[in-house]
């Protein structure tokens, strides 16, 4: 729902392509809340909303739909529980047979092999979530052309914003700040990805001035 | 958030909702009927066969006090954690919490049958009518070779107890190997007394040393173990226990229910504080009383065998079957109006999240008891399951306990929308509460023909379960009648009725 609350300087690069999304800001959640309804009722999909905290009801406002999570970690899971028995079941009763404890080398052992299987369903399940978390939210990522935008930076404080990114197919410069104005947005920008993929920065001379309002027409 | 925020300034809900109407009203007294009907059949089946009563009628107790029990630890969890989420489904435990009082006058039957079920209690050891069978407490020969060869069973003299020290040396009770010889054979009542050194002129143990050997060092374990025991398992201590759970239990469940519906009027913050404050407490109370009740009640069926982690057992037991019942209920009265807005998918959701997990400790723990005894192979570790694998019918009710209890609920409940759709979860917690009474069956009544096959199920199991069900819910829902479904005075109501998984 939100970034991360990073704030990256505002860029002084001057390079001109097309625009990479649109950000409008709102007041109060409600707004966000509605705003973020008007965009899924109008069919848009590539879209996002930033706030200081989690507004109840943004999921189902978004059109979002259940997280795919699960379905990532309970195969992963399961391959783990049958990776652990696969183990044990080759080296202690094929490779190498071994009587532990009066125990027979063979499946009958089954409940020695439980505790090891049900550590590696977890190990697994949880390396599952988070990779696969960061996989679903698109991460790690080093650049997002929000960050283009001076303004963007109190998502974190104080502000609602909605962002539509250009490759929506809905998409239209126009017609998409209409419907944002129509949403009582109060302020609403076209922000520009960088030529370089925000590389500039570092080409930035020491001591410029980082005040120029950069790629962002307002 | 904002809508979080809004709900709690609206004005609080009319108190007339959420009172018992519709069908569920005279519900109290279709389980009078029942409980009524099956207290005669009970009562006639006492006349006919006393021991088998006194087996189903603790097996139907336990099954109803783990509910009770599991509901006063629900309760006890939303104070201890300040939850806001749960106090629209808060007030449906608290009333099964609150059964706890029918259940006091239920335990008076299992008292009359004690010397039945806990003859160690008074002084006997084997487990009586079964005396027929070899090994009378149906455990495989506690007997290991070691100690066998250590402590030879005195066959050819017919003496005094003391002329054994020597050969016994660990018997710190005097108790003696001829004794033991004798008593295998069927006199259960005599080694008790013999393991407190009681002089004892046996005339038996001459002649065939070699088959009575193996039971007379048998026998002698037996009572020394006994022995060890008599300090904890002895009738006056035992009952006195007993009095001190069913004090703790009653005292949560009146003070938890008082807080709660003294507040319905006075609507009194400050009452919330107060059931905060007594909760960490009466969680100690509550998690010692448990255990040792379980340990005192059934794990005593089978005075020889113990397993530390048995109480924990029973409670993971009691918390699932509790769960299960407060989703019953509460989707009942959902269903049938009364609970209609009170109780969402959103409560649904987290109640079968916490049945699931519960379900998966219950497994665990489940697991936990098993793979040591397993792995230690210890004789007389390994009887609790040798008695529920190779004798009768169990062993195909132990498989069904790990498929009906843990396999088919854990992947039909491990969806999130399995969990959300509400006729699903009602499929998995029927289920579950089903295997409770299974598994409280599969705890109790393998004690009931110990070494033998001749296990069967009895009409009395059904006619106890009906007496003690049929009043513990009649007590229930007519406590419902009188009180509100919901705790209106409660100053989180407004967050819990608009309460969101995030």
């Amino acid at each position: 729902m939100s970034t991360p609350a990073k704030v990256a300087p505002a860029s002084s690069s001057v390079g001109e392509g097309a625009p990479a999304l649109l950000l409008a800001e709102f007041n109060a959640p409600s707004e966000v809340l509605h705003a973020a309804k008007a965009l899924r009722e109008a069919g848009y999909t590539h879209f996002d909303t930033h706030s200081p905290f989690p507004i109840h009801g943004m999921d189902e406002a978004m059109g979002l739909g259940d997280s795919k999570l699960g379905l990532i970690v309970f195969p992963i899971g399961l391959l783990g529980g049958t990776l652990a028995f696969t183990m044990i079941h080759w080296m202690n009763n094929i490779d190498y047979p071994i009587i532990i404890g009066g125990k027979p080398a063979s499946v009958a052992s089954l409940p020695s092999m439980i505790p090891v299987m049900f550590e590696l369903t977890v190990l697994l399940s949880a390396f599952a979530t988070v990779f696969g978390m960061l996989h679903l939210n698109k991460l790690p990522r080093h650049h997002h052309p929000i960050f283009n935008s001076d303004r963007f930076a109190s998502f974190s404080n104080d502000k609602f914003f909605v962002s539509v990114e250009a490759t929506d197919p809905k998409w239209s410069a126009e017609k998409t700040r209409n419907l944002l104005e129509a949403a009582h947005a109060h302020h609403i920008e076209l922000v520009y990805d960088d030529e370089e993929g925000g590389e500039d920065l570092d080409e930035a001379p020491l001591g410029s001035p980082s005040t120029s309002p950069g790629k962002v027409h307002a | 958030m904002s809508a979080h925020l809004d709900s709690m300034a609206q004005p609080s809900a009319d108190p007339s909702r959420w009172v018992l109407s519709g069908p569920w009203a005279g519900a109290w007294k279709v389980f009078a009927l029942i409980g009524a009907l099956g207290a005669a059949g009970a009562a006639f089946g006492y006349t006919v066969d006393s021991r088998r009563f006194a087996y189903a009628w603790l097996f139907s107790f336990m099954t109803c006090l783990a509910v009770a029990l599991g509901c006063t630890f629900f309760v006890l969890i939303q104070r201890l954690t300040v939850a806001g989420w749960s106090v629209t489904v808060r007030r449906t435990a608290e009333f099964f919490s609150y059964g706890v009082l029918a259940l006091v006058p239920l335990f008076v039957p299992v008292l009359m049958c004690a010397g039945q079920l806990w003859p160690s209690l008074e002084g006997r050891v084997g487990g009586p009518d079964v005396s027929g069978h070899g090994e009378s407490h149906g455990s495989i020969s506690l007997v290991t070779p070691a100690y066998a060869q250590e402590h030879p069973p005195a066959t050819s003299q017919g003496g005094g107890t003391h002329g054994n020290a020597e050969a016994a040396p660990a018997s710190a009770h005097g108790s003696s190997p001829v004794e033991g010889a004798t008593n295998h054979a069927g006199d259960p009542g005599a080694a008790a007394g013999n393991a407190h050194g009681s002089p004892s002129l046996s005339s038996a143990g001459h002649g065939d040393a070699a088959t009575h050997a193996l039971h007379a060092s048998h026998e002698l374990i037996r009572s020394e173990t006994m022995a060890k025991k008599t300090g904890y398992l002895n009738r006056n201590f035992f009952y006195g226990r007993a009095a001190l759970y069913f004090a703790v239990w009653v005292l949560l469940a009146v003070r938890l229910f008082g807080y709660s519906v003294t507040q319905d009027t006075t609507k009194d913050p400050k009452l919330t504080v107060r059931a905060q404050g007594f909760a960490p407490g009466a969680m100690f109370l509550f998690a010692l009383t448990l255990t040792f009740a379980a340990f005192d009640w059934i794990m005593a069926l089978e005075p020889t065998w113990c397993s530390t982690i048995f109480g924990v057992y029973y409670f993971a037991g009691c918390v699932v079957s509790s769960l299960a019942v407060i989703i019953l209920v509460t989707m009942a009265l959902r269903t049938s109006g009364p609970l209609k807005g009170a109780v969402t998918p959103e409560h649904f959701h987290d109640l079968g999240k916490l049945m699931f997990g519960f379900m998966v400790f219950w497994a665990y723990i489940g697991f936990s008891q098993f793979m040591l005894i397993w792995y230690a192979a210890l004789p007389e570790e390994t009887s609790w399951y040798h008695n529920r694998w190779d004798y009768g019918p169990w062993a195909k009710v132990s498989v069904a306990l790990l498929f009906g209890h843990f396999i088919v609920p854990f992947f039909w409940l491990i969806s999130r929308n399995f969990k959300r759709n509400l006729s699903r979860l009602q499929l998995g917690a029927g289920l579950l509460l089903v295997m409770h009474v299974v598994d409280m069956y599969w705890f109790v009544m393998p004690n009931l023909a110990l070494g033998s096959n001749d296990f069967a199920f009895h009409w009395l199991d059904a006619a106890c379960f009906c007496a003690v069900g049929g009043v513990y819910g009649a007590f229930v829902f007519f406590r419902m009648t009188k009180n509100h479904l919901v705790p209106v005075g409660d100053p989180r109501l407004q967050r819990s009725l608009h309460f969101q998984n995030a």
